[in-house]
């Protein structure tokens, strides 16, 4: 039976302003695939009340990668977290990217929608091109690993302008198999957009506020775009663009 | 000499008293890899209506101090396509009962109806007092009349299934639990989730759901039920209780019990950790014989004072 299960902080870093890197030691042993996410009791105590819903952005020797931007309550104490601190969290959920045997893929990263598609690129990192977006240079996440192109709106490193404009023109002139998405809803929304031109699959990853993570409490609701709601806790959070409202 | 935990309802004799809330506990394979659903004494479904519903956009949930506030927008597939999933967790639990509500009294009586036909189904449960619908839900919920026509109308259309009626918030007036169960309810679900709101500093907006409020569940609502079910207890002596509305552990499960409740539901602690309903269930008779108590039965209602 899948169940939450105790893991102990190794790291938790400031790795950028408001963003921490966390890493976790795990005795399971399930392999979680990218795009998939886990959901971390942030306490022992019933404060903050819900458990919190993150990306998986790595996983290899027991050791398993978050990122996250500090914004509330449930990710200002998990920033507070030190060493050795352990943590109870339920994974592997939702479902994955496809990873077709040898698909060329344009990953877009924007700002802390880079987990999943980080994964991705360290699963497949021959096949796969890693854009990441953020507003300036001192966003760029301090990784010890950073397998992308930085792309800066201010132009302070790496490509200058929005990732989605540079994605156009790689697009262009590059030749990819599909498009892999993760970031703000209006740059799903332009991914969707650049799929649609360069006529190639296009998978976006979605947020949502989440209580349960398995698919009970219905609240993480994402609208498609033929009616009614999907839940992005199972039927996600990866969803073929063209199948959800951006 | 181990605990005795069934409860006898009348119309059906659970294993145990811990029953997965409706709404909480989906159509079944979403739990399953999670608990075994033939642990707990009963199993809700997630309330259906006769047509699908989609429900609300987001925010559909809004966490508080331990609790949370729901604006769902009961979504659910329509009674036909949950006929068809039904199986799949009659197969699994051990008492299956289905949550209905309807936009108008014939519908109530058209899914009891339907139900009826139902092997497996051991009784429905009637939604008259979900806050969250503008139509159908807290305006029929507070008319005593129009709960005793749809309770009436329901035991008629569905006569071999337990009628239970899920009453709103009791915070002081029985006329609808007496409505209820004058008009032949085998059992009363007290309560339904407490009208509540919360206010989105960054969007300046009051929250959950369109309409800017919700439900309320959670621990944070233990308190009111355990007093609500004691009311109801006093006031009804040979009633079937049903308690729902903050229970998160077998302390809390027993304590409702005592309280006056004959069967607890746990919904709200299942999003917190999947395998609730089985913990809890199974941590009840190591719990009973610490405090030396031989059958839940004997335990119901032992704490109100004389």
């Amino acid at each position: 039976m899948k169940s939450y299960h105790e893991c102990i902080v190794t790291s938790n870093q400031l790795v950028a302003p408001g963003i921490m890197f966390m890493e976790l030691y795990t005795l399971e042993n399930i392999a979680p695939k990218p795009g998939q996410f886990a959901m971390l009791r942030v306490a022992r105590t019933r404060d903050p009340f819900l458990a919190r819903p993150l990306s998986i952005m790595g996983y290899s020797s027991h050791t398993l990668k978050f990122l996250f931007r500090v914004t509330g309550r449930g990710t200002g104490l998990m920033s507070e977290i030190t060493n050795g601190y352990s943590m109870e969290v339920l994974m592997p959920l939702g479902n994955s990217f496809p990873e077709p045997e040898g698909r060329k893929v344009l990953a877009l990263a924007g700002g802390v929608g880079l987990p999943p598609l980080y994964y991705y690129k360290e699963e497949h990192p021959d096949e796969t091109t890693l854009l990441l977006g953020v507003k300036t240079a001192s966003a760029l996440p301090a990784l010890p690993s950073r397998p992308w192109i930085p792309v800066t709106e201010d132009g302070s490193a790496g490509e200058k302008g929005l990732v989605t404009d540079v994605a156009r023109e790689m697009l262009q002139s590059g030749d990819f198999d599909a498009i892999y998405a993760c970031g703000p809803l209006p740059m799903l929304a332009q991914v969707k957009k650049l799929g649609a031109e360069a006529g190639i699959p296009t998978h976006v990853s979605l947020e949502a506020r989440m209580a349960c993570g398995v698919g009970v409490c219905h609240g993480c609701a994402h609208p498609l775009t033929s009616g009614g709601y999907a839940k992005v806790c199972t039927q996600g959070p990866v969803f073929e663009a063209g199948e959800v409202v951006l | 000499m181990s605990a005795d935990l069934s409860v006898d309802l009348g119309f059906v004799t659970l294993n145990n008293p811990v029953i997965l809330a409706s709404g909480t506990a989906g159509h079944a394979d979403e739990l399953a890899p999670y608990m075994d659903l033939s642990v707990p004494g009963a199993i809700i479904t997630k309330g259906i209506s006769m047509n699908p519903r989609t429900g609300n956009p987001a925010p559909r949930i809004w966490e508080t101090s331990s609790g949370l506030i729901n604006s769902i927008g009961l979504e659910n597939p329509g009674i036909d396509a949950f006929l068809q999933a039904l199986p799949s967790l009659i197969s699994r639990a051990s008492v299956v009962g289905v949550n209905i509500f309807g936009e108008s009294v014939s519908e109530y009586a058209e899914l009891a109806r339907r139900l009826d036909e139902v092997d497996g189904v051991s009784f429905l449960e009637i939604n008259v007092s979900c806050p969250n619908v503008e139509k159908g839900g807290e305006h029929f919920g507070h008319d005593p009349e129009v709960v005793s026509e749809i309770t009436r109308l329901c035991r008629q259309a569905a006569s071999s299934k337990g009628i239970v009626v899920k009453v709103p918030p009791v915070m002081g007036s029985m006329d609808v639990c007496r409505a209820a169960l004058e008009a032949g309810a085998d059992a009363i679900t007290v309560s339904n989730t407490i009208p509540a709101a919360d206010v989105d500093l960054s969007a300046g907006r009051m929250v959950p759901g369109p309409a800017g409020r919700g439900g309320l569940s959670g621990p944070a609502v233990f308190p009111i039920t355990v007093n609500a079910v004691r009311q109801v207890r006093q006031a009804f002596p040979e009633a079937r209780i049903l308690a729902s509305g903050g229970a998160a552990s077998s302390e809390d499960v027993l304590k409702l019990v005592m309280a006056g409740a004959d069967a607890v539901q746990i919904g709200t602690v299942t999003f917190l950790d999947p395998a609730a309903g089985e913990r809890i269930a199974g941590e009840l008779p190591g719990l009973m014989e610490r405090l030396g108590i031989g059958s839940v039965s004997e335990a119901r209602g032992s704490a109100i004072p004389a």
